[in-house]
């Protein structure tokens, strides 16, 4: 499934840019999220809580950069498994940030989600429709943190 | 004698006692002292290098007994037409869902976990799901080497990611479209269906001490399952026992292996019986599902209606391995004309890899697909020429005597009377047109299956009579039909009969239960094997009454003189004499190889099957009332007309029918698997939709009668052509309700609903 | 499954004993119609389970002055058979006609289906439209919540862990008060690719709308009101054109998502499909 969005951010292209690659700021921003560190090779690894009434999944997750032209583009994969083996995902992400004027960013975003595994098999239905809430929620926390950084300087 | 007593009453069937009472042997049924359970790692991706496997977490779960991955199995590719199938996914996986380990535990359970402990490097290869786009040169290629592999079966046309194609042509198609006076174009698209039989596949396997396989499993078809266990285990046949259980449904789901060597090699390993069952969603990712199809259709006809010329081209998706895809395309490639003459034509049918589970048979394959597109299409032609559909298909209607696309020479064309009938018990000359509500017709031909079954009839001590067969009974009925026929031949009540399938140890050997061939075929079997042994007891009587053998007859279990009925004996008394006294046993055996006229093969070209022995014939007629605010699509009636060539049961014939017409229901309206790239989406039954009961409509179901010449007693299959109607039926009613032409199916009310504001827009 | 525990309460005490004990490790089990098909796959697993099928006290339908009152264990088959809710609230027998089939009904429980949270149940919309209350006991207490206010988000609710559903409360149909609840699903007794609850009140004088409320379920987490159609019927005449705008206003106040059943822009004709439908139907009185 395809989900894509398009948010206008607080803050210069290369303040948003840096909090996307920010660990402490990608565990504020996605839902569930418990903890995010960068490996020595660049990869992100981290572990994402997903609870859907009474199915509960905990993925460790590791996102790859594939592509990357600072400020501006992002490409990456992220791959995650869940630990009680209900199933996985593979999550292609496009993202591009483009300056609106010096203190506001666009941020455009197309990824491709493939969720298999029994819980896939089980409720496509609603994990549909509840990836494309956790991204609404994870654009929201992040434009959040960057209204907050303003207001502090 | 008293002949056509038993043939065409209805009869109760002889496994619906212990069907009912709940003590038939299923597949999942079968439970061993020690048994151990078996799971497959099925590939997460849809092409994907193997880089590594490691199981040493998984083998240190407790209660695990082995794991086999691809380097632990024999490494031979299997297959029933290209051999490109590994046992077991080594170098690289082909589809989501590819086995490429098994793990057998103590527990079912255990060994799940312990197939998700399996840890795979994989590298992610560039798929490919369209098989229009697996055409094209830059394309990847999801067998390289392809052309290595080993056919099973001869003249097959393979390159790039064409596993098969069957080429048809006749006329010259170029003087036929400058004849036409109007040409029509059409291309239509089908979906993947699932079988959705309510029985899983499951099969249990061992090896006794002297290195014996055994094997129990629900299949439709023991000896082809005997063939490829024999190859990928490198035992001689006679060194292998399948034993088919009672199947809770096949419709050519279960004619191939599936894990049945699976089974075998971790019995073998192990030492213990091994079971696996698979669950609904492994039979929906793993097993096979009918093809999904791209079909093109352009005809030619004259102002008057009458067809000149028809190019046709074929795609049929068959995923990640050939499996039947090459004769299943050549099925279709035999269907797409339809029941209709055709001076000139060009059919080009194509089987094409992409990266999904293999497609493979499913009830009237090849046919279902082609069905919808010509059916459709013949419709358009008909309304667009102003012509009532019915008198449009009447006007090019084939006859005895015709020659088919293929070269044959057509007899016992029953299509005509069918048709005749089904307008008859439809009203359709008489029908009403309401708002919204609308009425369709369709009509098939299609192909049975002949090649080779025989029987075993066995006379008892006490002069009782058996049925042995290898031809599994797969709730067809088919069994009740091949007890009806002995009876008949032996002129003994029907009831008395015992009938065994399905156990290639005592079995002669036979095909398998599909394409419609069983009663067909098996029933000329068994008539045959009946008159053997007639011969045989009337040798023996004819000894003993001092009468010569050509005077007797066998009445009422009593064989005598035709001249002087005074001179009897009981077949009690002749079993009892034959078994101590003279000749011993008595057993009728036969085979038979149905014969055929073989195709034209100036005209044919790649089709891997040998020619039918003979065709089906049916017609539908379908009212639907459409709600133009949802698109919802209602099926108020069903009228079709079949034709039996003989009816044996008509319960049987009516039954099978009626079930075919709902598979139909359920392809036209609802089922889909659905695919998200290479992922299936839907992989259960709570989202994949086939009909509920209360989703039957009004089904009235009429039999014609155009002896076959070659079948048993005149009898033709019915199990097919229900299948193939009722999608086009339903969509050509749909035209007729609301004025959409719906060319992709299956007919939701979504794309109803779209296709009906996409036409008000059109309007504008 | 393994290391799954199993108890059968025998009263509502016990139950809330238990959850008091156990909290959000229990699971409790009523007619397992969506517990059990989550338990066989693994995807649910409870230390837990708490089968409370055999709790005697939460099986009943009964009427008061202004209300029917209906057990957390009855079940959809008994609720579509009762005489007095056929009397009464003729929309809940008429709903669960279309609810799944006659075996799953059999065994499914009201509770069950509003705990489960499905946002494609049938219960929901049809109980928002009636203004029906729940009733949740703890161990330290009961408290009563609206149905609208019950449903949090894909199968959550506001159930806190040590609470059971006990009862169901429904208010009596008014004079001139009509409720229906319509569906469309692609088999007919599907899951719902739209549910709608429609409750309407006229005043007796001026035929003008009193009350109204539109209740959608299956187009999002949660069953929702359509708040923006509802004022354009409410304190006027339900004419051809006010359903015909109102029928507007619910599609664009209404994001359905694309999925198995349908896509959004499928969907969006549908809510204005039904809600014009359910409009027409309820404000005709056809129905009480």
């Amino acid at each position: 499934m395809i989900i894509e969005s398009s948010i206008t951010l607080d803050g210069p292209v290369k303040e948003v840019w840096e909090k996307l690659l920010d660990p402490a700021c990608l565990k504020n921003c996605i839902p569930g999220c418990e903890s995010v560190s960068v490996q020595s090779n660049g990869e992100f690894k981290g572990t994402v809580k997903v609870k859907i009434g009474p199915i509960k999944a905990r993925f460790d997750v590791v996102l790859t950069i594939v592509e990357m032209q600072p400020p501006v583009r992002l490409v990456s994969k992220m791959q995650g498994r869940d630990r009680f083996h209900t199933g996985r995902f593979t999550q292609e992400n496009q993202l591009a940030l483009e300056e609106i004027n010096p203190d506001r960013t666009r941020l455009t975003y197309t990824s491709n989600l493939s969720i298999s595994g029994k819980i896939a098999t089980f409720g496509e239905r609603i994990f549909r429709a509840k990836a494309k809430e956790m991204e609404k929620n994870f654009l929201a926390s992040l434009s959040d943190i960057l209204k907050h950084e303003e207001r502090k300087q | 004698m008293a002949k056509n007593e038993i043939i065409g009453r209805p009869f109760a069937r002889v496994d619906g006692r212990r069907k009912a009472c709940g003590d038939a042997v299923y597949g999942p049924d079968i439970k061993m002292p020690g048994m151990l359970h078996a799971k497959f790692l099925a590939s997460p991706y849809p092409h994907a290098r193997i880089v590594h496997v490691d199981t040493e977490k998984a083998e240190k779960l407790s209660g695990v007994k082995t794991i086999l991955t691809a380097k632990d199995v024999p490494q031979v590719c299997w297959g029933l037409m290209v051999k490109d199938t590994p046992v077991l996914a080594g170098d690289k996986a082909r589809f989501m869902g590819e086995p490429l380990a098994v793990v057998a535990a103590t527990k079912r359970e255990i060994a799940e976990e312990a197939a998700e402990l399996i840890q795979v490097e994989y590298e992610e290869l560039k798929p490919v799901f369209d098989p229009e786009e697996a055409l094209g040169p830059g394309a990847p290629l999801i067998h390289e080497g392809a052309e290595a592999y080993a056919c099973a079966m001869p003249g097959l046309i393979r390159y790039g990611n064409v596993c098969g194609q069957t080429k048809i042509s006749g006329g010259d198609p170029e003087q036929g479209w400058r004849e036409s006076d109007l040409i029509f174009e059409d291309r239509f698209s089908t979906p993947v269906q699932h079988h959705g039989f309510i029985e899983p596949h499951a099969v249990t396997a061992r090896f006794d001490s002297n290195g014996r396989l055994e094997i129990w499993t629900s299949t439709q078809a023991i000896f082809a399952i005997r063939m490829a266990l024999g190859e990928i285990m490198g035992l001689p046949l006679n060194r292998i026992r399948v034993i088919g259980t009672e199947v809770g449904g096949g419709f050519g789901g279960k004619t191939d292996i599936t894990v049945e060597h699976f089974c075998a090699l971790l019995a073998r390993m192990t030492g213990k019986p091994v079971k696996m069952q698979l669950t609904r969603s492994e039979m929906m990712t793993y097993t096979s599902a009918r093809h999904g199809c791209v079909i093109h259709l352009k005809t030619g006809v004259k102002k008057d209606g009458k067809i000149v010329t028809r190019e046709a081209r074929l795609l049929f998706d068959t995923g990640g391995y050939a499996g039947h895809g090459p004769g299943v395309a050549a099925l279709g490639a035999n269907t797409i004309l339809g029941p209709y003459r055709t001076p000139h034509f060009k059919i080009d049918s194509l089987s094409v890899y992409t990266n999904k589970m293999n497609f493979s048979f499913m009830r009237g394959p090849g046919g279902v697909q082609a069905g919808f597109a010509c059916e459709s299409h013949m419709d358009r032609i008909a309304r667009e020429l102003n012509l009532d559909p019915l008198d449009f298909r009447i006007k090019n209607l084939i006859s005895d005597g015709d020659t088919s696309a293929t070269g044959q020479r057509m007899e016992a064309v029953g299509i005509q009377e069918a048709l005749n009938s089904v307008a008859k018990i439809s009203n359709w000359k008489q029908r009403k047109k309401s708002k919204n509500r609308g009425w369709g017709l369709c009509c098939c031909q299609y192909e049975l299956v002949g090649m080779t079954s025989s029987a075993l009839v066995k006379l008892s001590e006490d002069g009782s009579l058996h049925l042995v067969i290898g031809a599994i009974d797969h709730g067809q009925g088919s069994s009740t039909v091949l007890a009806q026929i002995l009876a008949q031949e032996m002129d003994i009540p029907a009831d008395q009969i015992a009938v065994t399938v399905g156990d290639t140890d005592t079995a002669p050997y036979d095909t398998g239960t599909f394409g419609d061939r069983v009663t067909f075929n098996m029933g000329n079997a068994v008539i045959e094997a009946a008159r053997d042994l007639k011969v045989q007891l009337f040798s023996g009587a004819a000894a003993m009454l001092e009468s010569p053998a050509e005077n007797l007859e066998l009445v009422g279990q009593m064989i005598r003189d035709r001249d002087n009925p005074e001179k009897a004996i009981s077949l009690l008394e002749l079993a009892m004499g034959s078994y101590f006294f003279q000749g011993g046993a008595p057993m009728g055996k036969s085979t038979v190889l149905a014969p055929f006229q073989a195709y034209a093969y100036e005209k044919v070209e790649g089709n891997p099957y040998p020619a039918t022995p003979a065709h089906t014939y049916a017609c539908q007629v379908v009212e639907v009332s459409v709600d133009r605010d949802t698109g919802m699509v209602r099926v108020e009636n069903i009228y079709s007309c079949h034709d039996a060539g003989r009816m044996i049961n008509p319960l049987g014939t009516e039954g099978q029918i009626q079930g075919g017409i709902m598979m139909g229901l359920g392809y036209a309206l609802w089922e889909e698997v659905v695919f998200d790239g290479g992922r299936v989406t839907n992989p259960n039954l709570i989202d994949y939709k086939m009909p509920f009961a209360i989703n039957q409509p009004k089904i009235r179901i009429a039999v014609t009668e155009t002896k076959t010449p070659n079948g048993p007693y005149g009898a033709r299959g019915v199990g097919n052509p229900p299948v193939l109607l009722p999608a086009a039926a339903i969509a050509n009613a749909i035209h007729d309700a609301v004025g959409v032409r719906i060319r992709e199916l299956p007919l939701t009310p979504e794309r109803v609903l779209f296709s009906l504001k996409r036409e008000a827009a059109n309007k504008k | 499954m393994k290391d799954m525990r199993y108890i059968r309460a025998a009263s509502v005490t016990e139950v809330t004993d238990c959850l008091k004990k156990y909290g959000d490790k229990a699971k409790i089990l009523a007619g397992g119609q969506s517990l059990v098909p989550l338990l066989r796959q693994r995807l649910a697993r409870p230390g837990l389970l708490i089968d409370i099928s055999r709790v005697a006290d939460l099986k009943f339908i009964r009427k008061t002055k202004n209300t029917l009152k209906i057990g957390a264990l009855t079940t959809h088959r008994q609720l579509e058979t009762d005489p007095l809710i056929r009397e009464h609230l003729p929309i809940l027998a008429d709903m669960e006609k279309q609810l799944a089939s006659v075996q799953i009904r059999n065994l499914g429980t009201l509770g069950g289906n509003l705990c489960h949270a499905d946002p494609a149940g049938d219960v929901a919309p049809a109980l928002m439209a009636l203004g029906a209350k729940l009733k949740l006991i703890s161990a330290t207490g009961a408290r009563t919540m609206s149905v609208e206010n019950f449903f949090k988000d894909f199968f959550e609710t506001a159930i806190r862990p040590d609470e059971v559903l006990a009862e169901i409360d429904i208010p009596l149909l008014p004079d001139l008060g009509h409720a229906i609840y319509i569906k469309h699903s692609s088999r007919g007794v599907d899951t719902a690719i739209i549910g709608v609850g429609t409750f309407i009140l006229k005043d007796h004088d001026t035929d003008t709308c009193k009350e109204i409320r539109l209740c959608v379920g299956a187009v999002g987490p949660v069953p929702i009101r359509a708040k923006n159609a509802e004022a354009v019927i409410r304190g006027k005449v339900v004419t051809g054109k006010t359903i015909a705008e109102a029928g507007k206003k619910a599609r664009e106040e209404i994001s359905p998502v694309s999925d198995l059943q349908g896509s959004a822009e499928y969907k969006k004709e549908l809510i204005e499909v039904f809600i014009q439908r359910a409009l027409k139907a309820a404000s005709s009185g056809r129905r009480k």
